[in-house]
């Protein structure tokens, strides 16, 4: 994490000198791109660490004695992501620390809008950190990779499949897109870095209600997680 | 022995699906045991034969297929059946970042065991292990035996009721053997009961009470080692140098083993026709018998008799 947390800082400083050639959007862009690299990173480790988490027990056989205490399996599951979650949104607000004082260097004080816009973003990260896990506790690290991936590409578009199903009513496909747009993670609703390199004013609406979206999500697909993790033979 | 029941086995079976067209392979079929207070129980078996199996379904690390198990009277899936238990696994794994006191604190944490005395029954139990001095040793340093030494450590941690040990003699040198037999005595002094499997019969005959041998998956036999080697195998039968030439070849013919020279005679007789055919030839003075002993069957004897058994 220590590297990712370098290479978070070397993006910022890349940032930085793309933005050199701005003609005075100076600010917006280090803004947009620090808040990008910043979420993306952490996507990134809470993917490629989270699919691996419980896997990694259970085929190094770390998890027998673990669970040959009074432990039960959802506490096991629950504790993983709790623990992990922390560990990554620490990262990232690290690096989003980072992002203030590296802007303030250019006379760009924080805002409002910047400070709520990398919280939302954070529960991007908590989302992906949960789905990595569910699949982590009953596929391996490739198809837990493939579908976690999937999800979030998926879910950073799922705003534009909901404008394609209210614009195409009749198409046949609605029910399977309708599906799909329930299923998935609604990742653009925290998406508010246009917002912050704005300085357009978010209300509470904006971050009450996806703050909520993301506990009830992180909380289903954590139950889901438990679910399969809960009968599968662990040797 | 007390006779309350620590691990009950009822029915148990499981039933794995193995490859691409999931094919059923039946590790455990139809056990029933019961293991009570206070005793060794050894659970032999060949490798393949359904030990570590049974573990893990007694410890809830697989789900059975049929059948239950318990520990304590408590339904073996729920958590709360293992606070009394400590558990070691056949090679152990554990988080090698970690070192042996973070290891015994963190297992102690999961029992709820209070800061204080956690970190003191951290400390005396490394020194009964003999790993005085490696306390704060990452234990990806460690040697097999030494893991299995921190293994056994953090089993005892919660100074558990019922100790249940898979293998618990393999990887260490004869010196950590005899520590662990003493360590396994000395817990079963204390009114603790240990359940362990393996396939070391020599070690299982030292310090077993009782005894289950399991094999394909079938329990075949159970009982006190008094009540397995009960079983004659024969009669080793001393006597006089045997003169007469024709007794000498009704003897070849019977199914015996015979050792003579001009100083003495011994006979192994292995069933009871030809023991009273050579009873009645004492009795008519042909012969002059010196001493007869019953012969019974050793542990590995009985052992690879229930394995012959099956495959009949």
């Amino acid at each position: 994490m220590l590297h990712m947390l370098g290479f978070a800082v070397a993006m910022l400083i890349l940032a930085w000198v793309v933005s050199i050639w701005s003609l005075g959007e100076q600010g917006k862009i280090i803004t947009d791109l620090g808040l990008t690299i910043t979420v993306l990173i952490g996507v990134i480790i809470a993917l490629f660490a989270g699919i691996v988490l419980v896997w990694n027990e259970v085929e190094h056989h770390t998890i027998l004695t673990t669970l040959a205490k009074p432990i039960a399996r959802w506490e096991f599951v629950v504790g993983k992501y709790l623990g992990f979650s922390t560990a990554v949104i620490a990262v990232y607000y690290g690096m989003s620390l980072f992002l203030i004082v590296f802007l303030t260097f250019f006379n760009i004080m924080p805002t409002w809008e910047l400070v709520w816009a990398i919280y939302l973003s954070s529960w991007e990260i908590l989302i992906i950190a949960a789905v990595a896990i569910m699949f982590s506790a009953f596929a391996s690290p490739s198809y837990s990779a493939m579908f976690s991936i999937s999800l979030f590409i998926i879910g950073r578009f799922s705003w534009d499949i909901r404008v394609f199903i209210e614009n195409n009513p009749k198409t046949i496909m609605r029910p399977v897109l309708e599906i799909v747009y329930t299923i998935i993670p609604h990742l653009s609703y925290f998406n508010k870095r246009y917002a912050a390199t704005h300085a357009i004013e978010i209300n509470w609406e904006q971050i009450f209600f996806p703050t909520l979206y993301g506990i009830v999500y992180c909380g289903l697909v954590l139950i889901i997680a438990v679910m399969a993790f809960k009968n599968r033979d662990l040797a | 022995m007390d006779n309350q029941v620590v691990i009950q086995i009822d029915d148990l079976t499981k039933i794995y699906r193995v490859g691409v067209l999931r094919r059923s392979v039946e590790a455990v079929k139809g056990l029933d045991l019961n293991v009570f207070a206070g005793e060794v129980f050894a659970f032999l078996g060949q490798n393949g034969a359904g030990k570590t199996t049974t573990i893990k379904l007694l410890l809830g690390h697989a789900r059975p297929t049929s059948g239950c198990t318990s520990l304590f009277g408590i339904d073996s899936r729920k958590p709360q059946s293992r606070y009394k238990v400590g558990y070691l696994p056949d090679l152990p794994h554990f988080y090698n970042f970690l070192s042996s006191l973070e290891l015994l604190d963190y297992a102690g944490r999961l029992f709820g065991i209070n800061k204080s005395y956690r970190i003191d029954r951290s400390r005396k139990l490394i020194k009964q292990v003999g790993l005085e001095g490696r306390e704060n040793d990452p234990l990806r340093g460690f040697s097999r035996g030494m893991l299995q030494r921190i293994g056994l450590a953090q089993a005892l941690i919660n100074d558990p009721e019922l100790l249940i040990i898979d293998e618990p003699l393999v990887g260490l040198d004869p010196a950590g053997r005899a520590e662990l037999r003493h360590i396994i005595l000395n817990l079963k002094e204390r009114g603790k009961t240990i359940f362990f499997s393996s396939h070391i019969l020599d070690d299982a005959q030292r310090i077993a009470d009782r005894v289950g041998i399991i094999n394909k998956g079938k329990l075949d036999s159970v009982g006190t080692l008094n009540e397995l080697l009960t079983t004659k195998s024969g009669w080793d039968i001393r006597l006089a140098p045997i003169a007469n030439r024709d007794i000498l070849r009704q003897i070849a013919n019977l199914e015996t083993t015979i050792f003579h020279d001009s100083n003495s005679c011994s006979i192994k007789v292995e069933n009871e026709r030809d023991f009273k055919t050579i009873l009645g030839w004492a009795s008519q003075g042909l012969i002059h018998l010196k001493s007869i002993e019953d012969r019974r069957l050793s542990l590995e004897d009985v052992f690879l008799q229930e394995l012959s058994k099956s495959t009949e």
